[in-house]
């Protein structure tokens, strides 16, 4: 860093608070702080370097060094309403400057057209709050061409009969096919299908004074220690920082968002990095802390004007949270794939994002073929159901097949249920003494059909790859989610929304939320796309309501 | 047994057929036949540690690395001549530690368990970032020295038994925690990285094909090679 970071002092007023640095965060700092703003953005976890990324395996995934911690932040977990929750890993989410954005696999699909229209274009489905969005895939073009140009996503226009109109091609080329993107070819073109080379948030070539994919493997999971990867980290924080105007404070928790008599927001309370309390004034906050901590904290900030909790007289905070629904087959085959090399996705098949309604369900969803695994992990977990875990059969296996292994990932769907939700648990505290996330899940119905059927479709792209064998995970009901969506939903209606158009929640006037909170669907899988189109409109609109004079701020 | 030093010496699957030149009948598993298990690895990647595994890893990480740098020091010695130092389990439990990760990963005419110095890694993770599993640990190794008892009373300890009579006790003991806990640290023994101690020599790298270069180029596999000679013989661009 050769710039000199703002530090704001203590007691010194921020035009902007900005609650998590992950993809909405990032984008907001920057945009903001560009415009002319004084930006402070508040990150739980620790700011880390591509220096301190490492090739070890063992490390990243057992030390949770860029994830939460759940000996520190327990969370609970219930399927429904009348069960009592009990502790266990509910979420995965980023906890790092960049948040998710840094360990992330980087898939970056936009929305299709029917993801903000489906309630109006299939009807009401029983059991699910679906509902249209205050905005059409239209809305959000430019700025989908917004992301891919700012932080750079590499990929092919005009292949997938199946993708949405674009205003301008990907500014980079795909990544190197590899041998799971090249038997998804095979074995889709066989079947009819439409493969297209996968849209990710990596740079394939050198692009914005950021280097290209060195092709090292340690991708989905890890940091990028090449800074090739597009996260909020590598792209838009350091244009932040170099504004002058934006300070990244690390290791701040905040628990609380205050507001004045009148109802408007005055700053948001924190723990710094030794668990002392701090206060952070502010002339307008943005929570950008994920589907699960927005909501969170807006419950947690209770007061006699808001007495269920901040910004929710509709009382949704926390309701209708969508982790998109998951299906995996797996395979071996006779050559080395070598699949540990290089970024995750080559290539996806979108054939069935928009399934038949004469099916009988609602959904649809997307495939891939990857492997994401790593010798410790491979060796414990990646075998066969029926294979040995011990002896000298279990070694030939690990020796055959730890090059030779692939899967297929169904992403889809995930309708909004009333009742799946995230809330206070009456009981289990944090390291921080602040009440533990209580999730509530149960997958919709529908959401283990449109599942059921991908899978069914994953087996016939094994056998047309063709495999030497294959075997799956059954379809069963989901109980931890990393996609953590829906929960703040936008709206026009203040009785069945929490935030609008804007992203200004429709109670306070000085208050945003901007996140995975923020989506009324969940898509088909990949939502991280979305969520920073989202926040490159949201910093245009708050933008625009700050030069109208209605935020009190002054750029 | 081939002298697995030599064996140490091909180049790690740096060529797209791969190190392997035996193939496996894949449906066929001579060895023991588990139960389907109940977690997949979808759900451990997810979730980052699951069972055994779990409070292996509730420490710190430079208490990790210093058990692995220990291990390393300890092989180091070992090739040097001099005996190796053990700091938590006695040279009698460490030879049935060593047995243990021997029959999960073993010997054959590759490396195994015993020549990545797993046992090693083992001792200083019960000593460091594990202490608190001191307990557990030596009830595991208490319950595998019961049913040698029991199974075989007139015998001395585990490690002198004869290697059948070994796969008999960890058979009996194989749906047991104590035996997933062997499993798990004897697999992140073999394989972890080896500059911070595990996986002496890269043996258990080199054994499954895992090319550690810092960067690699492409074709990376066997089938987007042959795509990729495909596309070139059609003369048409990089598509589906």
């Amino acid at each position: 860093m050769t710039w000199a970071m703002r530090t704001f002092g203590p007691g010194e007023e921020v035009d902007f608070a900005i609650v998590g640095s992950g993809a909405a965060g990032g984008v907001l700092a920057k945009e903001l702080s560009t415009a002319g703003f004084r930006v402070i953005v508040l990150e739980q976890g620790p700011y880390l370097h591509e220096e301190d990324f490492q090739h070890n395996e063992f490390k990243t995934l057992f030390q949770y060094a860029l994830t939460n911690d759940p000996k520190r932040q327990p969370v609970t977990f219930r399927k429904t309403e009348q069960d009592k929750a009990n502790v266990q890993e509910a979420l995965g989410y980023g906890r790092v400057v960049g948040g998710g954005t840094v360990h992330f696999t980087a898939n970056y699909w936009r929305f299709h057209e029917i993801d903000f229209i489906e309630r109006s274009k299939r009807g009401a489905v029983a059991g699910a709050a679906l509902a249209d969005w205050p905005i059409t895939y239209a809305d959000l073009e430019p700025y989908y061409t917004k992301v891919e140009w700012e932080i750079g996503v590499s990929g092919e226009a005009g292949v997938s009969p199946f993708d949405p109109p674009r205003s301008k091609p990907y500014p980079l080329p795909p990544l190197p096919i590899k041998s799971t993107g090249a038997l998804l070819a095979r074995g889709a073109l066989k079947l009819g299908w439409h493969p297209f080379p996968a849209p990710v948030a990596i740079l394939s070539q050198n692009y914005r004074n950021r280097a290209g994919c060195i092709h090292c493997g340690y991708c989905e999971y890890y940091g990028c220690e090449a800074g090739a990867k597009s996260s909020t980290l590598a792209t838009v924080i350091p244009e932040a920082e170099r504004t002058g105007r934006c300070e990244i404070r690390p290791e701040s928790y905040v628990h609380e968002i205050r507001t004045d008599k009148a109802g408007r927001v005055t700053g948001v309370a924190y723990f710094d990095a030794r668990k002392r309390e701090n206060f952070q004034k502010a002339r307008a906050v943005i929570v950008c802390a994920n589907g699960a901590e927005t909501p969170r904290l807006l419950l947690m900030s209770k007061s006699s004007l808001f007495p269920q909790g901040l910004a929710n007289s509709s009382g949704l905070v926390g309701r209708h949270l969508m982790f998109n629904s998951h299906a995996f087959a797996y395979a071996q085959y006779e050559h080395p794939l070598n699949e540990y090399k290089s970024q995750v996705v080559t290539r996806v098949v979108h054939d069935f994002y928009e399934l038949d309604p004469h099916l009988g369900f609602c959904g649809g969803g997307g495939l891939d073929m990857r492997f994401e695994m790593q010798p410790i992990v491979y060796s414990l977990y990646g075998l066969p159901p029926d294979a040995p875990r011990w002896g000298a059969a279990y070694k030939a296996q690990i020796q055959q097949n730890f090059t030779r292994t692939a899967m297929v990932e169904c992403s889809a769907t995930s309708l909004p249920v009333d009742t799946n939700s995230i809330s206070l648990d009456p009981e289990v505290k944090d390291e921080w003494g602040l009440p533990a996330i209580r999730v509530t899940y149960k997958d919709h119905p529908d959401d283990l059909k449109t599942c059921q059927y991908l899978l069914d479709r994953a087996m016939e792209l094994l056998d047309a790859t063709p495999a030497v064998r294959k075997w799956s995970d059954p379809v069963s009901e989901q109980d931890f989610g990393v996609h953590l969506l829906g929960t703040c939903r936008m709206g026009n209606d203040p009785k069945t929304s929490v935030i609008n158009a804007d992203h200004r929640t429709h109670d306070v006037p000085n208050l945003f939320l901007c996140d995975g909170s923020s989506l009324v669907t969940s898509g088909r899988g990949q939502p991280t796309m979305t969520i920073q189109a989202l926040a490159y409109r949201a910093a245009d609109r708050i933008v625009r309501l700050a030069k109208r004079g209605e935020l009190g701020v002054k750029a | 047994m081939r002298d697995w030093i030599s064996w140490n010496s091909f180049g790690v699957a740096r060529d797209l057929t791969g190190t392997i030149s035996k193939p496996l009948a894949t449906d066929h598993y001579s060895g023991v036949i588990m139960e389907a298990r109940d977690f997949s690895r979808r759900q451990f990647l997810l979730q980052s540690v699951v069972g055994a595994g779990s409070a292996w890893f509730a420490a710190a990480w430079p208490e990790v690395l210093a058990a692995q740098q220990h291990a390393h020091h300890t092989m180091r010695a070992l090739d040097s001549g001099a005996p190796a130092k053990l700091e938590f389990l006695t040279p009698a439990q460490a030879a049935d530690v060593e047995a243990i990760a021997s029959l999960i990963i073993p010997t054959t005419d590759t490396p195994g368990a015993r020549e990545a110095g797993v046992v090693y890694f083992i001792d200083r993770s019960l000593r460091t970032f594990a202490a608190d599993q001191q307990k557990p640990f030596a009830d595991a190794l208490a319950l595998v020295d019961g049913k040698r008892k029991e199974m075989f009373p007139a015998s001395a300890d585990f490690a002198s038994l004869t290697a059948s009579q070994q796969t008999e006790i960890l058979k009996a003991i194989e749906k047991t925690p104590a035996f997933d806990t062997f499993q798990f640290l004897t697999v992140v023994g073999f394989l972890g990285n080896p500059e911070d101690g595990a996986n002496r020599d890269m043996a258990g790298w080199k054994l499954i094909g895992f090319d550690s270069a810092p960067t690699h180029t492409p074709p990376f596999g066997y089938y987007d090679a042959e795509y990729l000679a495909e596309q070139a013989a059609a003369g048409k661009r990089t598509k589906p």
